[in-house]
């Protein structure tokens, strides 16, 4: 154990945590004392992420440790905590309308997402084991309620009693490889065990390690992990699905590569087969699958396990650079997946049914701007150039092919090929196939329009002009070697 | 004293009664106690290496774990209460609108 | 040895003697016809109203809920008594640290009472 006294500084160095916790048990007395109208709630959700952010950008990244190594401050947590954060922010502007039309617009949802974003932060910024897991921990109990938020409605239920159970099974799982790892290092410290190099026992410390990645696998869907995650991310409402896909995505694979990269540096190169193995298996299933889907949300499911396949490719790689590449496509993938949730739930309309290609069918004619959104989001989803989903892929290719990975680059290209079908069907659904009936959406709210804007935005820049963050990712992953 | 292998065969027994039961069982209550039964080999584990080790950061590990499984199991009897609500049903294979 | 062994035999015997003439006595005290009270389970003395293994009402189970979730807690305030006394001389951050904890809790409490599930109606 180690000795330590708590300093102010320790505290400053968990400044957002804390604003985000006090904010969510304010909007918890918010929603009690607080009648009628829910807007107040919204704002308040809103300004407590800007916040939190603001406290944590103005923070040093020095790599600078407090509660005795529990948690530790560098650019590489900071860069994944504004990508939560900003997601928690768009999550908050996007969700109202939804929520509203059916009739379940409370302040428990800005809480709840506020609990979720301080787990990710935990999970992202510490540097104990015993902290990763809670924080992973509190944001998987926060999802399982997220997700069977509509508790009337059977398809949420549904898909939260999956989620918990799979969810628990792999915290089970991650749980028990961190027991081994305690075996055979005797601390939970990935500093320690960083500075202590080799294990007192070799066979505790492969079980720990495997485990621990089984664990991970689950929570980031790696085939053959993956099978809960289409029947979650339908189920749920889509505004959480959009924050789901996106920052619980990057805060686990930040989580994944501080563990493997900052705690076990030396184990990369041996399971390098394996990741290779995982990464090319899981966009092949994903994209496969996603061919055959006709529900749009459960078309995105399945793409985003294709991406975290995609994703593993920076794992595979093992370099600084790879990591740099994953990081600045877990950026992009936030204003993409979040842009592309946000037009699947205006159009899906009040109890789910205009979810299926078909129903997309001539929106562009009536809706030019979102489907110029959504047709862009698509775009960027498929890799196309000057969004910010080619420069990422790029990046992370281009690293890939230097690293001499070139059969893994070809089965990446073939899949980008590939997944180029079914996000370009939503697009030709949209602008070549007649209206088939009027319907009347009622017009997006002023937020969520703001929203909307920032992510065709972001989408836009990061993908002409990417150099200033691909720089600062590159810098941020330099804080984990 | 027994050596430590005792204890951790006796876990990793538990551990994978418990894999097998939230594999093969079909009642959401069972399956939970189940998934009961992992956690609880976890900190077993954790308790024998902490013991071996005269190190205590493991007993602390088990007092989270604890902490966890409870609030796990709250909400999923949340979770379950509500769906028995909508479905009069509790087992696993009754949960078909998702296509697994 | 065997020998230490005596009294704990001596025990047995006593005790199953005991067992054997306490059942003879009740053969031989009892009355000798037997009503359908007897063959009924035991339910603290009165006559059961209906079977055991009914539905319960969903008040149990949120009151299970909550009972589960405030209960664990105390599992953290044991190790915070033990080293209470010792760390106080540094300071009083531990107690400032366990009111924290505890006003975490009462948050939690507050929220549940507002929201009436501790009301049994």
């Amino acid at each position: 154990m180690i000795d330590f006294q708590i300093v102010p500084a320790d505290f400053y160095l968990l400044l957002p945590e804390m604003v985000l916790s006090v904010g969510a048990m304010l909007l918890l007395f918010l929603e009690l004392f607080l009648k009628g109208n829910k807007t107040v709630q919204q704002w308040t959700a809103f300004a407590i992420f800007v916040v939190a952010l603001s406290l944590l950008l103005s923070q040093e990244s020095s790599g600078a440790t407090g509660f005795g190594m529990m948690v530790r401050s560098d650019l590489f947590g900071q860069f994944i905590s504004a990508v939560v954060l900003i997601g928690g922010g768009l999550t908050v502007l996007l969700g109202k309308e939804y929520l509203v039309s059916r009739e379940w617009h409370r302040g428990e949802y800005y809480s709840l997402l506020l609990f979720a974003s301080v787990g990710m932060l935990f999970m992202v910024r510490g540097l104990d084991l015993l902290v990763i897991f809670l924080g992973l921990e509190l944001l998987s109990i926060s999802l399982y309620i997220l997700v069977g938020y509509f508790r009337d409605r059977l398809f949420s239920n549904e898909a939260a009693l999956k989620y918990l159970l799979l969810g628990a099974f792999a915290s089970g799982f991650l749980l028990y490889g961190i027991a081994y790892t305690y075996g055979s290092y005797g601390t939970t410290n990935l500093n320690e065990i960083r500075t202590m190099g080799s294990p007192e026992s070799m066979t505790f410390h492969w079980i720990g390690l495997s485990l621990i990645l089984v664990g991970f696998s689950f929570k980031v869907a790696l085939v053959p992990f993956h099978m809960w995650l289409p029947d979650v991310y339908q189920g749920a409402p889509t505004p959480v699905t959009g924050f789901m896909a996106t920052t619980t995505k990057a805060a686990a694979f930040a989580a994944m590569l501080r563990i493997l990269f900052y705690g076990f540096p030396a184990d990369i190169a041996e399971w390098m087969p394996l990741f290779w193995f995982l990464s090319a298996v899981t966009m092949t299933v994903g994209n496969v699958i996603a061919l055959q889907q006709s529900n749009l949300k459960r078309m995105l499911a399945y793409s985003a396990i294709a991406h975290a396949g995609y994703l593993m490719i920076g794992v595979t790689v093992g370099t600084e650079t790879g990591a740099a590449g994953m990081l600045f496509y877990l950026l992009g993938y936030l204003f993409m997946n979040i842009g592309a949730f946000a037009v699947v739930q205006y159009f899906e309309g009040k109890d789910e049914t205009r979810l299926d290609f078909e129903s997309y069918a001539g929106l562009a004619k009536k809706h030019p701007l979102i489907s110029l959104a959504m047709t862009l989001f698509m775009f960027a989803l498929a890799g196309f150039p000057l969004t910010v989903g080619f420069t990422g892929k790029f990046y992370i290719f281009t690293t890939a092919i230097n690293q001499g990975f070139v059969w893994l680059i070809v089965i990446a290209v073939l899949n980008s090929l590939i997944s180029v079908y079914y996000y370009l069907r939503v697009v030709i659904y949209m602008y070549m196939k007649p209206l088939e009936e009027e319907i009347e959406f009622s017009p997006m709210e002023l937020p969520a329009k703001v929203a909307l804007t920032v992510c065709v935005y972001a989408v836009l820049h990061l993908g002409v002009l990417p150099g200033n963050f691909i720089t600062l990712a590159r810098e941020a992953v330099s804080a984990i070697f | 004293m027994l050596p430590i292998e005792y204890y951790l065969w006796f876990a990793a027994a538990l551990f994978a009664i418990g894999v097998a039961g939230v594999l093969l069982r079909r009642n959401v209550i069972i399956v939970f106690m189940s998934i009961e039964l992992m956690l609880n080999a976890v900190n077993v584990t954790f308790i024998a290496f902490s013991r071996q080790m005269n190190n205590i950061d493991g007993q602390i590990f088990v007092f989270f774990v604890m902490t966890l499984a409870a609030a796990e199991v709250a909400v999923g009897l949340a979770i379950i209460v509500a769906m028995y609500r909508n479905k009069k049903s509790i087992n696993v294979q009754d949960m078909n609108l998702l296509k697994w | 040895m065997l020998g230490e062994y005596l009294p704990l035999f001596f025990l047995g015997v006593i005790v199953f003697g005991l067992i054997a003439v306490m059942l003879f006595l009740v053969r031989l005290l009892q009355p000798k016809r037997r009503s359908e009270t007897d063959l009924e389970p035991y339910e603290s003395g009165t006559t059961p109203t209906s079977f055991a293994r009914t539905r319960f009402s969903v008040k149990f189970f949120i009151i299970a809920i909550i009972f589960i979730i405030f209960d664990i807690e105390v599992v953290f305030m044991y190790p915070w008594a033990v080293v209470f006394k010792e760390l106080l001389n540094i300071g009083t951050f531990i107690f400032i640290e366990m009111l924290t904890f505890l006003g975490i809790l009462v948050v939690g409490l507050i929220y549940v009472w507002k929201m009436g599930a501790l009301e049994w109606d």
